[in-house]
């Protein structure tokens, strides 16, 4: 090769190379494009993107994902929105959930119809009548149904009027952490105030659910005294047909078992020692082998035979 | 004391030159002595609070013991008294705050048997996860941090003034000069990845306080991922106001208040 065609021969090469090099480029930048990780902004943009569209467990799994990456220019706003999120989760969680008012209206007429039922038992006991009695503790047995469906549903509104409050309470920490990061984000500020007057007045709808149940409990321990009162006094027939829905009352007053205090574990018992051969040694090793050489059937066509072939297949 | 400062220099012009000479020696002697008196007096109350912290730790008043002793930490800190501290404050209870102060007596004296053995004792009490370091990590705890920074330096100049110093000198070429320059470049090579490892333990801390939040966000009102338990070893990320960005082992991280967590390092 002379020097000529040497250097020919070098330039075709170069630019062979050259040629490769930007065919290389031109095919594997899409492909770099779609392995690209998704960016803190971006997740931000998607979060917001899909709080418009009202999905709000996505909104929050991206706007969430944005904030863990800690990036100082996207941290604010994406609690800023977090905060949005959170108290729309709230708001359609309050939608569903039963209404505080009315339970607490219909625990009160639960505990008024108690009330009445205690009276007219009060009444039976002081009279001693048969019928009477019998009167009154029908009358109880419907007023301890009411009790038992209304404390039933304001345990209800309870649970679903806290899983809000949790939601708004993380909604005002949003607002107010993404006020402390950026303080020119004023909104912000005022969301936290509001997010915090709306607890206040959902917590206040929590205490009075929560005075119902408890002015419940009261009433259905007194009316539950006096029906055992009055259950004495009745015709043994009677109190065979009422056992059933007593047992089923008692059960749900029944506190689980606690410890007593001089109660204490058993001893272990201490395992001798025993000398195996190593003959013994391998079969008892062998034989805590669970399945383990058991093979399962590779290929669809390859299956193990039904047991019980009267049954219907599936 | 203000008032004579002023008119000192009014007075030294007046006087002769040979006069401010003798004046200049004398106040430098006399600077010496208050110099070495002021030593004196410093290390004897050192040792004066050192008895007191001695004798409050034996008349089983730990509070007390430790506040002195981390006193006596602040002014002259060393492996003995940080040692001391650790066990002033394991004996109040304060599982995080001993051991971070085990952990700075390392850091001076990573020969100092007891600490290590109070540190393992520590760790397996409150079931907290022994530190994993990367292995350049590890090896700059085989020697005191400032040893690897002198080590470090001699073999550098010395190997450079090996290769240079003949040439600029003109002496005779000899082999030691290029055995001695090559064997200084190799350990100053070994001290490389050792000093990696000092500078990146500068970053390790310990968390002080009990159940401390880790935080989402560096805020006061932050959503909290979890919980750290006093005396757990993490490594410092990054700092934003009061708070600190860490990672844990079990790499949880978040953010922590500054007055949570201590660096091992800042002594």
């Amino acid at each position: 090769m002379t020097m000529r065609e040497f250097q020919l021969w070098l330039t075709i090469r170069s630019r062979r190379g050259a040629l490769g090099c930007l065919l290389f480029a031109v095919l594997a930048l899409p492909v770099s494009g779609e392995v690209r990780q998704k960016s803190s902004r971006d997740f931000f943009n998607d979060g917001t993107a899909q709080f418009q569209t009202n999905k709000l467990r996505e909104a929050e799994s991206a706007l969430q994902v944005a904030v863990t990456s800690q990036n100082e220019r996207v941290q604010p706003a994406a609690l800023y929105n977090l905060g949005h999120v959170r108290f729309q989760q709230g708001v359609e969680a309050l939608k569903e959930a039963p209404d505080a008012k009315g339970a607490a209206a219909r625990g009160d007429h639960a505990s008024a119809v108690a009330d009445s039922a205690i009276q007219a038992a009060d009444a039976a006991l002081a009279s001693g009548e048969v019928d009477a009695i019998t009167r009154a503790y029908l009358q109880g047995k419907g007023a301890r149904k009411e009790l038992k469906a209304a404390m039933e549903a304001v345990k209800k509104a309870l649970e679903a009027h806290g899983a809000v409050l949790r939601r708004w309470e993380r909604a005002s920490g949003d607002f107010k952490s993404a006020y402390e990061l950026q303080t020119s984000l004023e909104s912000a500020k005022e969301n936290g105030a509001i997010m915090d007057r709306h607890i206040a007045a959902l917590v206040d709808k929590q205490e009075m659910m929560m005075k119902s149940a408890q002015c419940m409990g009261g009433k259905r321990k007194d009316l539950q005294k006096r029906m055992q009162d009055m259950k004495k006094k009745m015709p043994d027939g009677a109190q065979k047909d009422d056992e059933g829905e007593d047992e089923e009352d008692e059960e749900d007053q029944k506190e689980p078992k606690q410890p007593k205090s001089g109660d204490k574990e058993k001893e272990t018992k201490e395992g001798r020692r025993m000398e195996l051969t190593w003959d013994e040694a391998m079969r008892l090793l062998e034989s805590l082998k669970l399945d383990a050489n058991r093979k399962l059937p590779m290929g669809d066509r390859e299956t193990a035979n039904p047991k019980d072939r009267k049954r219907r297949e599936w | 004391m203000e008032d004579t400062a002023v008119r000192l220099p009014i007075a030294d012009c007046r006087l002769p030159i040979g006069f401010r000479r003798a004046r200049a020696r004398l106040s430098t002697v006399v600077f010496g002595w208050v110099a070495v008196a002021a030593l004196a007096l410093s290390s004897r109350a050192s040792a004066d609070t050192f008895r007191e912290a001695f004798d409050a730790y034996a008349a089983n008043a730990p509070e007390q013991s430790a506040a002195l002793f981390r006193e006596l930490a602040t002014n002259q800190p060393s492996a003995g008294v940080l040692h001391n501290l650790g066990n002033a404050e394991w004996k109040s209870g304060q599982a995080g705050e001993a051991i971070l102060a085990w952990e700075r007596a390392q850091w001076l004296d990573p020969f100092n048997a007891n600490a290590r053995a109070n540190l393992r004792y520590a760790r397996q009490t409150a079931q907290l996860p022994s530190p994993q370091l990367a292995w350049y990590e590890m090896c700059s705890t085989w020697l005191p941090v400032n040893a690897w920074a002198w080590l470090a330096a001699l073999s550098f100049w010395t190997a450079l003034a090996l290769v240079l110093l003949p040439g600029v000198l003109r002496w005779r070429k000899a082999d030691w000069h290029q055995a001695v320059a090559a064997a200084g470049f190799a350990v100053f090579l070994l001290t490389i990845p050792a000093l990696l490892g000092v500078h990146s333990r500068t970053k390790l801390g310990i968390i002080r306080a009990k159940d401390t939040p880790l935080r989402l966000t560096p805020t006061r009102d932050a959503q909290t991922l979890g919980r750290l338990p006093a005396g757990e070893l993490v490594r410092l990320e990054r700092e934003r106001g009061g708070y600190v960005y860490v990672r844990g082992a079990n790499d949880a991280a978040g953010w922590v208040e500054r007055a949570q967590f201590g660096t091992i390092s800042s002594l």
